[in-house]
Protein backbone atom coordinates (compact mmCIF):
# COMPACT_ATOMS: atom_id res chain seq x y z
CA UNK A 1 0.00 0.00 0.00
CA UNK A 2 1.52 3.87 -0.31
CA UNK A 3 2.83 6.01 1.68
CA UNK A 4 -0.32 7.33 3.12
CA UNK A 5 0.93 10.93 3.55
CA UNK A 6 2.51 10.69 -0.21
CA UNK A 7 -0.64 12.66 -2.31
CA UNK A 8 0.02 11.68 -6.09
CA UNK A 9 -0.74 14.17 -8.74
CA UNK A 10 -3.59 11.92 -9.82
CA UNK A 11 -5.64 11.36 -6.81
CA UNK A 12 -9.41 13.14 -6.84
CA UNK A 13 -9.79 15.27 -3.63
CA UNK A 14 -13.27 16.05 -2.32
CA UNK A 15 -14.57 19.55 -0.65
CA UNK A 16 -17.74 19.43 1.01
CA UNK A 17 -20.28 22.53 -0.37
CA UNK A 18 -22.94 23.42 1.78
CA UNK A 19 -26.34 23.74 0.02
CA UNK A 20 -27.63 26.31 2.48
CA UNK A 21 -25.28 29.61 1.48
CA UNK A 22 -26.56 28.96 -2.08
CA UNK A 23 -22.56 28.79 -2.90
CA UNK A 24 -23.31 26.04 -6.17
CA UNK A 25 -25.91 26.69 -8.41
CA UNK A 26 -26.95 23.48 -10.44
CA UNK A 27 -29.08 24.74 -13.26
CA UNK A 28 -25.87 26.80 -14.29
CA UNK A 29 -22.98 24.51 -12.99
CA UNK A 30 -21.77 27.78 -11.63
CA UNK A 31 -19.43 27.79 -8.38
CA UNK A 32 -18.83 30.45 -6.13
CA UNK A 33 -15.53 31.15 -4.36
CA UNK A 34 -17.07 31.47 -1.35
CA UNK A 35 -17.21 27.48 -1.17
CA UNK A 36 -13.86 27.95 -0.26
CA UNK A 37 -14.02 30.36 2.88
CA UNK A 38 -11.66 29.73 5.94
CA UNK A 39 -13.56 29.40 8.80
CA UNK A 40 -12.65 30.63 11.90
CA UNK A 41 -11.52 27.28 12.74
CA UNK A 42 -9.50 27.01 9.90
CA UNK A 43 -6.53 28.35 11.42
CA UNK A 44 -3.87 26.33 9.00
CA UNK A 45 -5.82 25.70 5.79
CA UNK A 46 -8.93 24.89 4.45
CA UNK A 47 -10.17 20.85 4.57
CA UNK A 48 -10.48 18.76 1.67
CA UNK A 49 -10.72 15.11 1.90
CA UNK A 50 -8.45 12.18 -0.28
CA UNK A 51 -10.58 10.04 -2.47
CA UNK A 52 -11.01 6.38 -2.77
CA UNK A 53 -9.30 4.46 -4.91
CA UNK A 54 -7.54 0.82 -5.49
CA UNK A 55 -4.72 2.29 -4.06
CA UNK A 56 -6.10 4.07 -1.09
CA UNK A 57 -9.26 1.47 -0.38
CA UNK A 58 -8.99 3.38 3.34
CA UNK A 59 -9.95 6.41 2.18
CA UNK A 60 -13.56 7.43 2.32
CA UNK A 61 -16.23 7.26 -1.07
CA UNK A 62 -17.97 10.82 -1.77
CA UNK A 63 -21.05 9.47 -0.42
CA UNK A 64 -19.25 9.26 3.01
CA UNK A 65 -17.42 12.53 2.47
CA UNK A 66 -20.87 14.10 1.88
CA UNK A 67 -22.14 13.39 4.81
CA UNK A 68 -22.53 16.23 8.10
CA UNK A 69 -24.56 17.94 10.39
CA UNK A 70 -26.44 19.89 7.47
CA UNK A 71 -30.20 18.76 7.03
CA UNK A 72 -29.98 20.88 3.79
CA UNK A 73 -27.00 18.36 2.67
CA UNK A 74 -24.15 19.29 0.85
CA UNK A 75 -22.60 19.00 -3.01
CA UNK A 76 -19.27 17.74 -3.07
CA UNK A 77 -16.65 19.70 -5.65
CA UNK A 78 -14.14 17.41 -6.81
CA UNK A 79 -10.28 18.26 -7.92
CA UNK A 80 -7.50 16.53 -9.04
CA UNK A 81 -4.15 17.43 -6.95
CA UNK A 82 -2.01 17.82 -10.03
CA UNK A 83 -3.88 20.15 -10.74
CA UNK A 84 -3.83 22.76 -7.98
CA UNK A 85 -0.38 21.50 -7.79
CA UNK A 86 0.33 23.13 -11.08
CA UNK A 87 -1.60 26.43 -9.99
CA UNK A 88 1.17 26.32 -6.90
CA UNK A 89 -1.31 24.69 -4.09
CA UNK A 90 0.27 23.23 -1.18
CA UNK A 91 -1.60 20.22 -0.49
CA UNK A 92 -0.51 18.70 2.69
CA UNK A 93 -1.87 15.50 4.65
CA UNK A 94 -3.93 15.87 7.25
CA UNK A 95 -5.06 12.29 8.55
CA UNK A 96 -7.93 13.05 10.89
CA UNK A 97 -8.08 9.66 12.72
CA UNK A 98 -10.75 11.12 15.90
CA UNK A 99 -13.28 12.22 12.95
CA UNK A 100 -12.97 8.85 11.02
CA UNK A 101 -11.13 10.82 8.03
CA UNK A 102 -8.15 9.18 7.52
CA UNK A 103 -7.99 11.27 3.84
CA UNK A 104 -8.06 14.19 5.08
CA UNK A 105 -5.68 17.11 3.50
CA UNK A 106 -5.41 21.11 3.63
CA UNK A 107 -4.88 23.46 1.16
CA UNK A 108 -2.56 25.51 3.50
CA UNK A 109 -2.55 28.46 1.11
CA UNK A 110 -6.01 29.51 2.31
CA UNK A 111 -6.45 30.40 5.93
CA UNK A 112 -8.57 32.36 8.23
CA UNK A 113 -6.08 34.95 8.74
CA UNK A 114 -5.42 35.55 5.15
CA UNK A 115 -8.53 35.15 3.63
CA UNK A 116 -9.43 38.74 2.86
CA UNK A 117 -5.78 39.53 1.05
CA UNK A 118 -6.37 39.89 -2.88
CA UNK A 119 -4.24 36.91 -3.12
CA UNK A 120 -6.36 34.60 -1.22
CA UNK A 121 -9.60 36.39 -3.35
CA UNK A 122 -7.70 35.18 -6.57
CA UNK A 123 -7.00 31.80 -4.96
CA UNK A 124 -10.32 30.96 -3.82
CA UNK A 125 -11.69 32.09 -7.49
CA UNK A 126 -9.00 30.19 -9.44
CA UNK A 127 -10.38 26.95 -7.43
CA UNK A 128 -14.18 27.80 -7.55
CA UNK A 129 -13.89 28.87 -11.75
CA UNK A 130 -10.92 26.73 -12.96
CA UNK A 131 -9.41 23.91 -11.41
CA UNK A 132 -13.25 22.35 -10.29
CA UNK A 133 -13.42 19.01 -12.02
CA UNK A 134 -17.29 18.52 -11.19
CA UNK A 135 -19.48 18.90 -8.36
CA UNK A 136 -21.42 16.14 -7.69
CA UNK A 137 -24.69 16.05 -5.60
CA UNK A 138 -26.80 17.15 -3.68
CA UNK A 139 -26.28 14.67 -0.85
CA UNK A 140 -28.42 14.42 1.85
CA UNK A 141 -27.33 13.12 5.46
CA UNK A 142 -28.13 9.24 6.00
CA UNK B 1 -27.01 42.74 -12.36
CA UNK B 2 -25.08 44.59 -14.90
CA UNK B 3 -23.01 45.91 -12.34
CA UNK B 4 -19.82 46.59 -14.97
CA UNK B 5 -21.64 49.69 -15.99
CA UNK B 6 -23.54 50.30 -12.30
CA UNK B 7 -22.45 53.85 -13.17
CA UNK B 8 -21.03 54.39 -9.34
CA UNK B 9 -20.40 57.74 -9.90
CA UNK B 10 -21.63 60.28 -7.38
CA UNK B 11 -19.28 60.23 -4.23
CA UNK B 12 -20.25 61.26 -0.47
CA UNK B 13 -17.23 63.63 0.36
CA UNK B 14 -17.92 63.06 3.69
CA UNK B 15 -17.97 59.09 3.54
CA UNK B 16 -16.08 58.72 0.67
CA UNK B 17 -18.52 56.33 -0.47
CA UNK B 18 -19.73 56.05 -4.48
CA UNK B 19 -23.12 55.92 -4.89
CA UNK B 20 -25.13 53.72 -7.43
CA UNK B 21 -26.99 55.93 -10.42
CA UNK B 22 -30.02 55.39 -12.09
CA UNK B 23 -28.19 55.68 -15.67
CA UNK B 24 -28.95 52.61 -17.63
CA UNK B 25 -27.24 51.49 -20.78
CA UNK B 26 -28.74 49.71 -23.80
CA UNK B 27 -28.15 46.33 -22.50
CA UNK B 28 -30.16 47.47 -18.99
CA UNK B 29 -33.12 48.84 -20.97
CA UNK B 30 -33.32 45.50 -22.82
CA UNK B 31 -33.10 43.17 -19.83
CA UNK B 32 -35.16 45.56 -18.29
CA UNK B 33 -38.04 44.80 -20.71
CA UNK B 34 -37.28 41.03 -20.27
CA UNK B 35 -37.66 41.86 -16.70
CA UNK B 36 -41.73 42.59 -17.28
CA UNK B 37 -41.89 39.14 -17.52
CA UNK B 38 -43.86 37.30 -14.63
CA UNK B 39 -41.46 34.45 -14.84
CA UNK B 40 -38.64 37.49 -14.27
CA UNK B 41 -40.88 39.12 -11.43
CA UNK B 42 -41.14 35.44 -9.94
CA UNK B 43 -37.48 35.44 -9.62
CA UNK B 44 -36.79 38.71 -7.70
CA UNK B 45 -39.56 37.02 -5.71
CA UNK B 46 -37.63 33.89 -5.13
CA UNK B 47 -34.65 35.57 -3.89
CA UNK B 48 -36.64 37.32 -1.29
CA UNK B 49 -38.44 33.92 -0.23
CA UNK B 50 -36.10 31.60 -0.95
CA UNK B 51 -32.56 33.44 0.51
CA UNK B 52 -33.40 36.29 2.77
CA UNK B 53 -35.99 34.98 4.21
CA UNK B 54 -34.88 31.44 4.57
CA UNK B 55 -31.32 32.43 6.17
CA UNK B 56 -33.30 35.04 8.61
CA UNK B 57 -35.47 31.95 9.84
CA UNK B 58 -33.00 29.24 9.57
CA UNK B 59 -29.60 30.58 10.99
CA UNK B 60 -28.86 27.17 12.49
CA UNK B 61 -28.42 25.16 9.19
CA UNK B 62 -25.34 27.91 9.36
CA UNK B 63 -23.88 27.42 12.55
CA UNK B 64 -23.84 23.25 12.43
CA UNK B 65 -20.98 24.28 9.58
CA UNK B 66 -19.41 26.12 11.68
CA UNK B 67 -20.77 28.90 9.81
CA UNK B 68 -22.62 32.19 10.31
CA UNK B 69 -25.83 32.66 8.75
CA UNK B 70 -26.44 36.18 6.95
CA UNK B 71 -26.92 38.62 9.85
CA UNK B 72 -30.17 40.78 10.46
CA UNK B 73 -28.37 43.94 9.40
CA UNK B 74 -26.81 42.13 5.81
CA UNK B 75 -30.64 40.99 5.55
CA UNK B 76 -32.18 44.11 5.44
CA UNK B 77 -29.75 45.62 3.33
CA UNK B 78 -29.73 42.92 1.12
CA UNK B 79 -33.66 43.46 1.01
CA UNK B 80 -33.24 47.10 0.20
CA UNK B 81 -31.00 46.67 -2.53
CA UNK B 82 -33.16 43.99 -4.49
CA UNK B 83 -36.23 46.54 -3.71
CA UNK B 84 -34.02 49.20 -5.59
CA UNK B 85 -32.20 47.35 -8.55
CA UNK B 86 -36.02 46.50 -9.33
CA UNK B 87 -37.12 49.38 -9.33
CA UNK B 88 -34.94 50.27 -11.63
CA UNK B 89 -35.12 47.51 -14.09
CA UNK B 90 -31.52 46.31 -13.15
CA UNK B 91 -31.10 42.95 -14.74
CA UNK B 92 -31.54 40.07 -11.24
CA UNK B 93 -28.15 39.28 -9.95
CA UNK B 94 -27.02 35.94 -11.17
CA UNK B 95 -26.94 34.53 -7.70
CA UNK B 96 -27.55 35.81 -4.68
CA UNK B 97 -25.34 33.93 -1.85
CA UNK B 98 -23.81 34.00 2.12
CA UNK B 99 -20.68 34.44 2.48
CA UNK B 100 -20.86 32.19 5.43
CA UNK B 101 -19.44 34.75 8.08
CA UNK B 102 -23.06 36.86 8.17
CA UNK B 103 -23.09 38.56 5.25
CA UNK B 104 -24.32 38.22 1.86
CA UNK B 105 -23.22 38.05 -1.87
CA UNK B 106 -24.35 39.46 -5.17
CA UNK B 107 -23.06 37.61 -7.64
CA UNK B 108 -22.75 39.04 -11.44
CA UNK B 109 -21.48 36.49 -14.20
CA UNK B 110 -22.55 38.10 -17.43
CA UNK B 111 -19.85 40.33 -17.72
CA UNK B 112 -16.09 38.99 -19.24
CA UNK B 113 -15.68 40.91 -15.74
CA UNK B 114 -16.71 38.32 -12.67
CA UNK B 115 -18.74 40.79 -10.02
CA UNK B 116 -19.69 41.27 -6.89
CA UNK B 117 -21.67 42.80 -4.60
CA UNK B 118 -20.93 42.64 -0.48
CA UNK B 119 -23.02 43.16 2.02
CA UNK B 120 -21.05 42.67 5.23
CA UNK B 121 -22.52 41.30 8.63
CA UNK B 122 -22.80 45.53 9.79
CA UNK B 123 -24.87 45.92 6.51
CA UNK B 124 -21.61 48.09 4.68
CA UNK B 125 -21.74 47.50 0.85
CA UNK B 126 -18.70 46.92 -1.24
CA UNK B 127 -17.96 46.70 -5.05
CA UNK B 128 -15.23 43.81 -5.87
CA UNK B 129 -14.13 43.28 -9.36
CA UNK B 130 -12.42 40.46 -10.48
CA UNK B 131 -10.82 40.75 -14.59
CA UNK B 132 -8.88 37.22 -15.52
CA UNK B 133 -9.80 35.80 -11.98
CA UNK B 134 -7.62 38.54 -10.64
CA UNK B 135 -9.11 40.94 -7.99
CA UNK B 136 -8.91 44.47 -9.54
CA UNK B 137 -8.00 47.09 -6.57
CA UNK B 138 -9.56 46.61 -3.31
CA UNK B 139 -12.76 46.24 -2.10
CA UNK B 140 -14.96 49.78 -3.02
CA UNK B 141 -17.59 51.17 -0.80
CA UNK B 142 -20.76 51.77 -2.05
CA UNK B 143 -24.20 52.53 -1.37
CA UNK B 144 -27.74 53.59 -2.66
CA UNK B 145 -30.08 56.00 -2.24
Amino acid sequence: MPDAHEISDDELLYRKVPIGPHWYNQETDELSPDAFNPRSIDETGISLERAQSKEHPEFRTIMQAAQGPSLNGYYVAVFRVGDLRREGFNVVANPDIERGIPGHVLITDLTYENRKNPESQDKKLLLAQGLVLQVDGPFHTT
Amino acid sequence: MSTAEMNVAMRDSTTGKRYLTEQTSEADVLVSAICLDEEIAAQWDAIIDDRLIEWGQYPNDFELDGLVAPSDRAIRKAYALLKFMRSQDWPLPTSVIADGEGGIVFENRRDPDYQRIEISDQGDMYLVTFRDRRMQGRPEPIDFD
